[in-house]
């Protein structure tokens, strides 16, 4: 009975994280600007939720070729919301005053719906976002689908980016295409999203 | 004194390495070390990649966890020399807050790659270069890399070099030997559990999982014995590639590749449920012929003579009666599981690698064809009938019982022919599997009895025996003759056809880099024709391959080729079928034994976007 006990005390954690096909986590944050953001006021909308840490190499790799920010304006073009989230703990790498953020997205000329805040690192956890980038791709009815990498190749080097497939670009064609998303789930890459 | 010696050997022999510096610290200290003072041609050597962090910081095993990136290097080597796989040290657990889990190396690591020069070259001096790519983590992380530079002397003989240093490192590499335990793979809904049986109590083994590049796996869970990993939704996965590590009482680790190996305990599977259902379809059958049906309606008409209309009673006696049907079926099993136990470690299938082997088993096949053909009759010995039949006579239910025995004995002459298969099937089987199908045939053949012992009225319903039962019976002995014909055929292929040598082939492609999709087959595996015809000599499949410029290999183990063999071994295998993708880089990637034909695309897809790892 003991061990049946612990082996459920196991599953439990592994069954907590957000499932594809299921109801992604609600939640609200506030943004840098100061104004709070819940995924039902983008019920109807296809979202798009993005871990960031301006620092991470691997955030880099995508933001310093301006990579992120093309799938960010296009995806928006066709409808997409596009949150990205801070998890940076205060005093953790990553973790900025609101104008300091403001500035860097402005040099990076990065235009997400909304860039908010989870210091304490709630969101984060309920998602179990694990690296940034980690990437989550939601339906217009809340639905998960799609959870993992930004693309197949994780490394920091910028030079793997050509000929990399970008799984979150194709999880939202697919879907907005009426397919069911081939890649539903991959391995996300980068730096531990810094709780 | 020595070790002073050794680190100065060690600085001498690094050529160029650029250290990574972050705010006035250098994070890591690169060097590359050989393991001998000079190269002797043909003699493989081994050459380390040493890492040296600052205190906090860490650089990654080859399957890094949530986060981070295993170390890469590239090397560029002179002409004919080959460089293996980075062979890694047992990496540390390292949780970081927001549970995320990575494994990883603290201060000092050194990554293993043997070398292998060619039998001859002229070169005075060689030089090894590698561009080792890391990433470095504390608190943040920084993405590092180094041009290495080794050069060493040719000469016909050497001497060892840091080889105590050397000898650190290789012992926490892990060993791909025997198993200090037995471990015994299951599986609930997404959790993949392993058991390690035989470990001494109190060990505490570190689980290290090494999955695929396209499986997420949850965090390891360690409850004595027991490792728990949560592996999603990917309904194939039976077991987890990884490595077990065991702490030794003096603060060391030894760790053990798991592999795939280890017994998979059966998921109720829909091919396993097919099995069951022909069992008990089988056992139905077996009423159906001659030498039972008769003694069917007997039978009832004997209950209720018995139970003088108590409908309760007569129930009764059918279930004392399929009892015995059952204590017989379950005998059976018992005993073809004993002979699997004495024998474990006889292969069946390997088996019909054997011509004589395969000879005796055509005859007998025929023997039986002939006999539902109705050439000749199996008796059992006159002697034994009445002995059995006095102590069945008794009445009650233990007579019943014995009766239900008895009267399964006595089909045996048109069983047996049944039987016969069914035992070649249950031997390739584990334990659970041969009572499981062998309970089936025995369910199946006592479906009717329970019937009919329920609902005595319903006896009206019973087919009348009549020549359409030696009508049945025949074509049972048709499809025995055909079965006879197919061993024939496979017998046949192995007197005739001479088998192109196979490993050379493959060693050739994985040398020049091209993807190779290897099919280990044999002409008696039936599933591996099945597989064949359905999904892998599909237009689809072979459209796969050529658009990803994949050879097809057949690896054919009709003969028992020792080179074949040897491979499903590395591959954890005792028999085809096996179906391996080698991408043109990265770890060969391993497709369950029923295949699909969207299973194996995907596998090709994934071969193709397989990150470099050279």
């Amino acid at each position: 009975m003991k061990t049946l006990l612990a082996l459920l005390a196991l599953a439990i954690p592994a069954f907590g994280a957000p499932k594809i096909g299921e109801p992604a986590p609600g939640f609200t944050l506030t943004d840098i600007a100061g104004k709070p953001h819940s995924l039902s006021d983008y019920k109807g909308k296809y979202v798009v939720l993005e871990w960031h840490n301006p620092d991470c190499p691997f955030v880099r790799k995508h933001y310093d070729t301006g990579s992120m920010q093309k799938t960010q304006s296009e995806m928006r073009a066709k409808g997409a919301v596009w949150l990205a989230i801070n998890s940076s703990a205060p005093g953790k790498e990553g973790n900025y005053a609101p104008e300091k953020l403001t500035q860097l997205l402005a040099t990076k000329h990065s235009e997400p719906t909304a860039y908010l805040l989870d210091g304490d690192g709630k969101v984060g956890r309920a998602y179990e976002a694990k690296t940034t980038p980690h990437m989550f791709v939601i339906n217009p009815e809340g639905k998960l689908i799609y959870a993992g990498g930004i693309d197949n190749k994780p490394t920091p080097d910028k030079a793997d980016l050509e000929g990399a497939t970008n799984y979150v670009k194709v999880a939202l064609e697919e879907s907005m295409a009426g397919k069911p998303v081939s890649t539903p789930t991959s391995r996300p890459y980068g730096c531990g999203v810094k709780y | 004194m020595r070790k002073l010696l050794a680190l100065i050997a060690m600085f001498l022999c690094i050529a160029s390495a650029r250290a990574q510096l972050y705010q006035g610290k250098t994070l890591v200290e690169p060097e590359l070390l050989a393991n001998v003072d000079a190269v002797i041609p043909g003699q493989k050597f081994t050459v380390g990649l040493l890492l040296k962090m600052q205190p906090g910081w860490h650089t990654y095993w080859q399957y890094s966890g949530d986060s981070g990136m295993p170390t890469r290097i590239d090397w560029k080597l002179p002409l004919g020399f080959r460089a293996g796989e980075i062979q890694w040290p047992l990496p540390e657990k390292i949780v970081e807050p927001g549970d995320v889990v990575t494994y990883a190396y603290q201060n000092e690591v050194l990554l293993l790659v043997d070398i292998t020069p060619p039998a001859n070259f002229r070169e005075k001096t060689i030089t090894i270069k590698a561009h080792a790519h890391w990433l470095v983590c504390e608190k943040l992380c920084v993405p590092g890399e180094a041009e290495l530079v080794l050069d060493l002397p040719v000469a016909p003989s050497n001497k060892p070099l840091h080889e105590e240093f050397f000898a650190k490192y290789r012992a926490e590499l892990p060993k791909d030997g025997a198993l200090p335990f037995e471990p015994k793979w299951s599986r609930k809904k997404e959790i993949l559990t392993v058991e390690l049986g035989g470990l001494p109590p109190g060990a505490a083994p570190e689980f290290f999982p090494l999955p695929d590049s396209s499986i997420s796996v949850g965090h390891p869970q360690t409850t004595g014995s027991k490792i728990s990993v949560s592996v999603g939704e990917i309904p194939s996965i039976a077991s987890l590639n990884g490595v077990v590590a065991i702490a030794n009482p003096d603060g060391t680790r030894t760790g053990w590749m798991l592999g795939t190996r280890g017994s998979v305990a059966s998921p109720p599977s829909t091919s396993l449920a097919v099995w069951l259902l022909f069992g008990f379809i089988g056992g139905l059958i077996l009423n159906v012929m001659p030498c039972v049906l008769p003694v069917i309606a007997l039978k009832i008409f004997g209950f209720i003579k018995q139970a003088g209309e108590s409908p309760v009673k007569i129930f009764r006696l059918g279930l004392a009666f399929v009892a015995g049907i059952f204590a017989w079926f379950l005998a059976l099993a018992a005993l073809v599981a004993g002979f699997k136990a004495a024998g474990h470690d006889l292969n069946w299938a390997f088996q019909f690698q054997h011509p004589a082997f395969l000879a005796a088993m055509i005859a007998i096949i025929f023997v039986f064809a002939l006999n539902l053909l109705g050439v000749f009759e199996i008796m059992l010995p006159g002697r034994m009938q009445t002995h059995l039949g006095a102590l069945s006579a008794r009445e009650g239910y233990g007579g019943t019982f014995l009766h239900g025995v008895f009267a399964t004995l006595m089909a045996t002459p048109c069983t047996a022919p049944f039987l016969g298969p069914a035992l070649g099937f249950a031997f390739a089987q584990r334990a659970p599997v041969i009572f499981a199908m062998f309970g089936a045939i025995a369910a199946g053949m006592s479906a009717p009895y329970l019937l009919l012992a329920a609902r005595p009225a319903w006896l009206r319903f019973l087919p009348k025996p009549g020549v359409w039962m030696v009508r049945v019976k025949q074509a049972m002995g048709v499809l025995l003759l055909g079965t006879v014909i197919w061993l024939g055929w496979v017998f046949w292929q192995q007197q005739s056809v001479k088998q192109v040598p196979f490993a050379p082939v493959l060693a050739a492609a994985l040398e020049k880099g091209q993807p190779v999709f290897v099919d280990f087959t044999a002409d008696w595996c039936v599933n591996c024709k099945v597989n064949e015809r359905l999904v892998l000599n599909t237009d689809a499949v072979q459209r796969g391959f050529r658009e990803n410029e994949v050879l097809f290999l057949k690896a054919d183990w009709t003969n028992g080729d020792p080179d074949i063999t040897k491979l499903l071994k590395q591959f954890g295998r005792a028999g085809v079928p096996l179906y391996v993708l080698y991408p043109a880089r990265g770890e060969p990637i391993v497709l369950p034994e029923v295949i699909t034909t969207n299973l194996v695309l995907d596998a090709l897809k994934r071969a193709r976007n397989e990150p470099s790892r050279e």
